[in-house]
């Protein structure tokens, strides 16, 4: 039997997807400012550090196996503490050890997917939120003199969300049998990652 | 030397270009698109009248202001509402129409010596601001469905996201 599909089923994430592809649209050059240059600078950014990313694609991976509303809440927490996190970065303040904490996060959340373990909303979202103060602290750093700080943090936070979304589309397969096998290994893989990281880090 | 009708394209993209500009109007969609089709149409032309206030006031000569700042909160709230799923009463969402349809007016100071270039790159900036607001503010209402809320909230935690980053890089830094 033929699947129907809504008439308006891919209208919404047409219209997020226009919504921020616009955002990576080139700046009007009659107003000045270098909003693209921003904007593919931070979309780049995640995508540089391997424990970073891992960690990402983990909360993903977690919170399709966690089901709804884990689901979407945890990338929904993770972009907002992470901000938070940007902030006191970019404050100059000074919290030691922060790449062991980023690694450290690659590790923890690469296990929980590997045993697959369950856990109430609250302490998913507090784990993820705790892991997303060291990321976002780390990264607000990382501004490049120069950029136009709100292409450079849409770029960061739409690839950090895509990188989460990503470990959402490929959680769900955990459905299937061989789909939770593959899930499960990409969970271990990801701590080896993480924990490879977490030797060399200063 | 750009002609007119180069001035006319570069304005009407102006508003999706600047990503501080996006990061509102986008946010201001994502609110707005909870609302019924008449909220929406106040909610545009609360924007449209806003942007003319805004332009005009940049056309008078009015200089440097905070509204790139201004900007940054106005999508940190719209973001907020709508990572929340806050059914927002109609004056707050025309408040905020309102808002940012001035700060994105203040925030676009055209950068040309012809008067007759820089008019077209203003009036092209508001029926662009205009025109993306309700492309996506009438796209997304006009989905439904759980995933299209789902994706509108995490929409709306990046808008904050991003807002909160970009204040903190412009006031910290």
């Amino acid at each position: 039997m033929a699947t129907i599909v809504p008439r308006h089923s891919l209208l919404a994430p047409l219209g997020v997807a226009l919504a921020f592809l616009a955002l990576a649209a080139g700046p009007a050059l009659a107003h000045g400012g270098n909003g693209i240059d921003g904007f593919t600078g931070g979309f780049r950014h995640p995508f540089l550090g391997l424990d970073h990313m891992a960690a990402m694609v983990a909360v993903g991976l977690w919170g399709a196996l966690l089901g709804a509303p884990a689901l979407w809440a945890l990338p929904l927490i993770f972009p907002l503490i992470m901000a938070l996190g940007g902030v006191a970065g970019l404050a100059g303040v000074e919290v030691p050890g922060i790449e062991r904490g980023i690694a450290g996060s690659a590790v923890v959340l690469g296990v929980v997917v590997a045993l697959a373990m369950r856990a109430p909303l609250w302490f998913a979202g507090t784990m993820v939120g705790v892991f997303a103060l060291f990321h976002g602290f780390a990264h607000g750093r990382e501004l490049p003199a120069g950029a136009d700080p709100a292409g450079f943090f849409s770029g960061f936070v739409i690839a950090t969300g895509l990188l989460h979304l990503t470990g959402v589309g490929f959680g769900l397969i955990s459905r299937w049998r061989v789909g939770d096998i593959a899930v499960r290994t990409v969970g271990g893989a990801i701590a080896l990652i993480g924990a490879a990281f977490l030797l060399t880090a200063p | 030397m750009i002609t007119t009708v180069e001035a006319l394209a570069l304005g009407f993209v102006n508003a999706l270009a600047i990503p501080a500009q996006g990061l509102a109007l986008v946010g201001l969609a994502l609110v707005a698109a909870r609302d019924g089709p008449r909220q929406r149409r106040v909610a545009a032309i609360f924007l449209a009248l806003g942007l003319c206030a805004g332009l005009s006031a940049i056309a008078a000569g009015t200089g440097e202001t905070p509204a790139a700042l201004l900007l940054a909160i106005c999508a940190i709230a719209s973001g907020v509402i709508a990572a929340m799923a806050i059914r927002s009463p109609a004056s707050v969402v025309y408040g905020l129409a309102v808002v940012t349809g001035v700060l994105i007016g203040l925030d676009s100071p055209p950068r040309v010596f012809s008067l007759r270039l820089a008019v077209a790159i203003l009036v092209a900036t508001g029926i662009g601001a205009v025109a993306f607001f309700i492309l996506v503010a009438e796209v997304l209402a006009a989905t439904r469905g759980r995933w299209r809320d789902i994706g509108m909230r995490i929409a709306g935690s990046w808008i904050a996201a991003s807002a909160i980053l970009a204040l903190a890089a412009r006031t910290l830094r």
